[in-house]
């Protein structure tokens, strides 16, 4: 290798060079054996090609690789971070890509040096695409990220079965094809680059790659990985759902011809109305003949034979006086008589149907009338049939449509477990791991995570498993025989509460500070949390909650109120009724539209309420409700930010358009108004039993015994109430139960430093009062810079003079 | 027509009674009127950028009224039959409604205004205008009759009212900063600058209860 100064390792320090060196003469063995493999084969992971035996010697084979696997992991997760930094169309950054380029070249060495060629040719290319980017050409940057998933997915194969698989090469050179790079030829099997110089291969590296113009390019859509099993299950529901369009077109079709039916029905009714409306007093008649229909169709049929003579009188001038009534005198000069006395008549008189002298025009239309109306009612029946099928096939196609929506959003899932390898060799590379004195539990694995959100979560995990198997200062102070006899527990857990995964990672050590704040940025990316808990183990755990994006849910449709709202079935551990009798740890939803968990403080009435058991993890709590009106299965979506309030953790829309919010009943009640000032007022009783309510307290966090007594002294002495803690975790434990007026932080402290203080602080609300000082011996720019991003309201570098100190928590405090 | 000092014949209105007035035009007049708006109709289905700023909604109530800019709505839908209630929200903000498939905030803009409960008139149709901004979409109700007008020359606002808020005027004095300018007497309103001032007020009533 030419060792002349490039722009590629100029600023290095000889170290590094050094090491560049190695990993160029380490080119020419990752490409040898490359170059024996057939292309279809794989290789085995071996440690044959070891740049270095002495030091070989010192481990095993096994930790050679372990090592070698984590130092990929953590380079691919710089290029990864880095890249990621990268924005479309923005200036580029020449001296982070070189940084990049870097370590893409390391990943080449490293993986050629262990025999591993695929990962070694993704690395060259990574390299180069790296290098092409700072020389202006027009790369995508989609390009290097398909690049890094390659590099990824061939680790991940290597991890899991010994051997690299050659897919995601396959695709990575196939990407290049699509966008015209003909960054292949050669590269995979090259021959050994030591005879030329950097700048001459490069320069042939350059003629070979002749990026066409950006128009011209296809877009690579941005890919998931998707399981088998999910993908055939929405097969299997999308040719569920296609098979009812059949069934329901019939029934649509059904409806149309009972419709039709109906309206042909409706309109000979009104033919026969409006035919029956021109006969005299047709409304008095209509009235007695269909309304009083048990009073006899003889007497209606009477006063219509009437109105029928009444009519024809009328028409043909000739007049009709039936037999009987004839027989009885009527009808000779009395015709203004004849319909009162038709009416007022108690002699009955009955039709006969069979006396055909008798069968008259009304009694035609009467009949007609029957079969029109009966005719409307059974096409009313029809339809009611037709519409309730309509309704069945409407139903099975939303269910079918719900479980193809389910199982779409479902493709974007992933298991915890698929992290949880690495997290496994996290833990078992440490030192302690290979005593044999840490014991892994797992629990929840199998709880499903977005892939985008657990590619986001992947390095922030690894790292607080990392912290917690490191002994912190603390734990690394005491006696040796004490921590060899003490078997170090690491557990990582998750919960899937429907809303929100909570994952804890968990030490009985007392680890390391700084761990909140590394992996804070990314939780607040994701719109996460992060706490941290003295466990019932003697050590720390992180509890990380995270909102599930979007996604289906299941949950109980409960009232509250005048409200419905659902409540995640994951929360629920059973519903009782009960009398309410018992309330401890009991609250009520019902107060709505305040829509906080209020504790049930007055007796209610002797009735039975639905009563929601939450689970154990929720601290047992029972939450009464006014109805509960099913369950529902819905998507879940997000509020957006500027609405999110404490408890409501997002929407879902019902079938009849509204709007129900999902709820976590844990956190409204955490968020209770009353139930807050309960807490505070009980926790200020215990611990401020002589404070008074004007006097202004500062808490003093750091380490240091002498400089927290020294400040305790000049604030008592200033007339403040001062409390001195001398880590962060005790700091975090009075901030919980206190808000005092004025913080002053250290940076550096056991278990929890400053910076991961202020982190925490900023996600619980009843802190935002609180003025926090930072007071530290870091001077630099950096530090005070990332303190104030953090929160902190001002920055004192020790050694600092009284007056300043007490003229700024004045200024601050009031 | 229309009693307003702009041009009525480049007026597209929506109520009724225009419809009734068509048809009392004389057919001289009516075709005079097709004749006009034919002429303008081109430009408007073109749509060009500039052109789309000139088109105005006009929504008028009992105490005044205002324009907002097309360009900054979505739609314009009949209100949702009921709104989901939310915890520690202004007064003016009616709850989160359904648009397509997602929850929106809906407030009222009348009473965002006026502040004036009294002054509704409930007998005026409700419209929800769907407005955005940014990445603020924002359900905007209103109780008005409602045009269409392109508007040329809108004034800018006067600066002794944004110096000093007009008090006397039917809006609050501290909306005076969601008022972009004045075209005749209607108020124009400024759509991004009235989601951020609901935006934060719903952030506020958040943080205070």
């Amino acid at each position: 290798m030419d060792e002349t100064p490039t722009p590629f390792n100029e600023g290095l320090s000889p170290e590094d060079l050094a090491v560049l060196r190695d990993f160029d003469a380490m080119e020419f063995i990752a490409d040898e054996p490359h170059e024996e493999t057939p292309q279809n084969t794989t290789k085995r992971l071996s440690t044959a090609a070891l740049p270095n035996a002495d030091t070989a010697e010192e481990f095993s084979q096994e930790d050679m690789l372990l090592l070698f696997i984590s130092e990929v992991e953590e380079d691919i997760s710089v290029l990864r971070n880095g890249i990621q930094q990268l924005k479309p169309g923005e200036a580029r950054d020449v001296v982070r890509i070189h940084s990049l380029e870097r370590t893409a070249h390391k990943i080449k060495g490293t993986a050629g040096a262990f025999g591993c060629s695929i990962l070694s040719t993704i690395g060259r290319y990574t390299e180069t695409l790296l290098r092409l980017l700072t020389q202006g050409a027009a790369i995508e940057l989609e390009l290097l990220v398909q690049a890094i998933a390659a590099l990824e997915g061939t680790l991940s194969s290597l991890v899991i079965t010994g051997e690299e698989s050659r897919a995601a090469l396959e695709d990575l050179e196939a990407a290049f094809k699509l966008h015209a790079l003909d960054i292949t030829v050669d590269t995979y099997t090259s021959s050994p680059p030591s005879h030329t110089t950097e700048s001459n291969a490069q320069k042939q590296e350059m003629s070979r790659i002749t990026p066409r113009p950006l128009q011209e390019r296809a877009i690579l859509p941005v890919s998931v990985r998707v399981e088998m099993a999910r993908f055939e299950q929405l097969l299997v529901h999308t040719g569920e759902m296609a098979d009812l369009q059949v069934p329901l077109r019939s029934a649509q079709e059904q409806v149309e011809v009972a419709l039709q039916e109906l309206h042909a029905a409706q309109a000979r009714l009104t033919r026969l109305e409006s035919h029956y409306s021109t006969f005299p007093l047709s409304a008095s008649v209509s009235d007695s003949t269909f309304s009083r229909q048990d009073e006899g169709i003889a007497r209606s049929a009477s006063s219509m034979i009437a109105n029928i003579l009444d009519g024809a009188e009328e028409r043909i001038g000739h007049r009709y006086v039936r037999k009987e009534l004839r027989e009885k005198g009527v009808g000779k000069g009395q015709r203004g008589n004849f319909r009162s006395q038709q009416f007022s008549t108690e002699e009955p008189l009955y039709w006969d149907e069979l006396e055909i002298d008798r069968y008259t025009e009304t009694d035609t239309l009467k009949n007609v009338l029957s079969e029109a109306i009966a005719d409307v009612a059974a096409a009313s029946a029809q339809l009611r049939t037709a519409f309730a099928l309509l309704n069945d096939t409407l139903q099975k196609q939303m269910s079918s449509v719900m479980h193809v929506r389910s199982d779409a959003l479902s493709l974007h899932l992933t298991p915890l477990s698929s992290l949880l390898a690495r997290i496994e060799r996290v833990v078992a590379m440490n030192d302690n791991a290979q005593q044999g004195s840490i014991v892994f539990e797992v629990r929840g694995e199998t709880t499903e995570i977005d892939q985008e959100m657990l590619e986001e979560l992947k390095n922030p995990l690894l790292h607080l498993a990392r912290t917690c198997v490191t002994p912190g200062l603390q734990e690394r102070e005491s006696s040796d025989l004490a921590r060899e006899q003490k078997k170090v527990r690491v557990w990582f857990h998750a919960t899937d509460l429907g809303n929100e995964v909570v994952i804890e990672i968990g030490s009985s050590l007392n680890v390391e500070s700084g761990a909140v704040n590394e992996v804070q940025d990314t939780l607040r990316r994701l719109h996460g949390t992060i706490i941290v808990l003295r466990n019932n183990a003697g050590g720390m755990s992180f509890q990380l909650r995270l909102p599930r994006s979007q996604g289906s849910l299941r949950g109980l449709l409960v009232r509250a109120g005048s409200q419905h709202v659902v409540v995640p079935f994951a929360q629920i551990q059973r519903i009782d009724y009960e009398n309410l009798e018992d309330t401890l740890s009991l609250y009520t939803l019902s107060n709505l539209p305040g829509l906080s968990a209020e504790p049930l403080l007055e007796q209610p009435k002797k009735q039975m309420y639905p009563v929601l058991v939450l689970y154990p993890e929720n601290s047992g709590m029972r939450v009464q409700v006014d109805a509960v009106l099913g369950e529902i299965e819905q998507v879940m979506k997000p509020l957006a930010a500027y609405v999110r309030r404490a408890g409501i953790v997002g929407t879902m829309i019902d079938d009849g358009g509204d709007v129900l919010l999902v709820v976590n009943p844990v956190e409204l009640i955490r968020h209770a108004p009353q139930q807050r000032h309960a807490l505070s007022k009980e926790r200020d009783s215990v611990a401020f039993p002589l404070a008074k309510s004007q006097e202004k307290v500062v808490l003093v966090a750091d380490d240091s015994v002498s400089i927290r007594g020294s400040l305790l002294q000049t604030l008592t002495n200033a007339g403040y109430r001062a409390v001195g803690v001398d880590n962060g975790m005790e700091a975090l434990e009075f901030l919980l139960d206190h808000a005092p007026t004025v913080l002053l932080l250290d940076i550096e402290m056991p278990y929890l430093n400053g910076y991961d203080l202020l982190s925490i602080m900023s996600a619980h609300e009843h802190l935002a009062s609180v003025k926090t000082i930072m007071l530290t011996s870091r001077s630099s720019e950096k530090h005070r810079k990332r303190a104030m991003e953090l929160g902190a309201d001002a920055y004192l570098t020790k050694p600092c003079s009284q007056d300043v100190l007490l003229a700024t928590i004045k200024s601050l405090a009031g | 027509m229309n009693t307003h000092d702009y041009d009525s014949a480049l007026a597209a209105y929506l109520d009724v009674s225009h419809v009734h007035e068509l048809a009392q035009l004389s057919e001289e007049a009516f075709w005079n009127y097709a004749q006009k708006l034919a002429d303008t109709n081109p430009a408007i289905r073109e749509q060009s950028p500039a052109q789309m700023d000139k088109e105005y909604l006009e929504c008028t109530f009992g105490k005044g009224h205002f324009l907002l800019s097309l360009a900054a709505l979505y739609e314009i839908v009949p209100p949702p039959r009921r709104y989901t209630d939310l915890p520690d929200k202004p007064v003016w903000m009616a709850g989160l409604a359904a648009w397509h498939g997602s929850a929106i905030v809906v407030i009222d803009l009348t009473l965002y205004l006026t502040g004036d409960t009294v002054s509704m008139d409930h007998a005026l149709s409700e419209s929800l205008l769907i407005a955005h901004a940014g990445d603020v979409s924002l359900g905007l109700l209103v109780h008005s009759n409602s045009n269409i007008i392109i508007v040329n020359d809108m004034l800018p606002m006067p600066l002794d009212d944004v110096r000093l808020p007009d008090t006397t005027a039917w809006y609050l004095p501290t909306r005076h900063t969601v008022i972009m300018g004045k075209y005749a007497d209607a108020i124009v309103l400024d759509v991004p600058a009235l989601l951020a001032d609901i935006v934060r007020q719903i952030e506020i009533a958040a943080s205070h209860g």
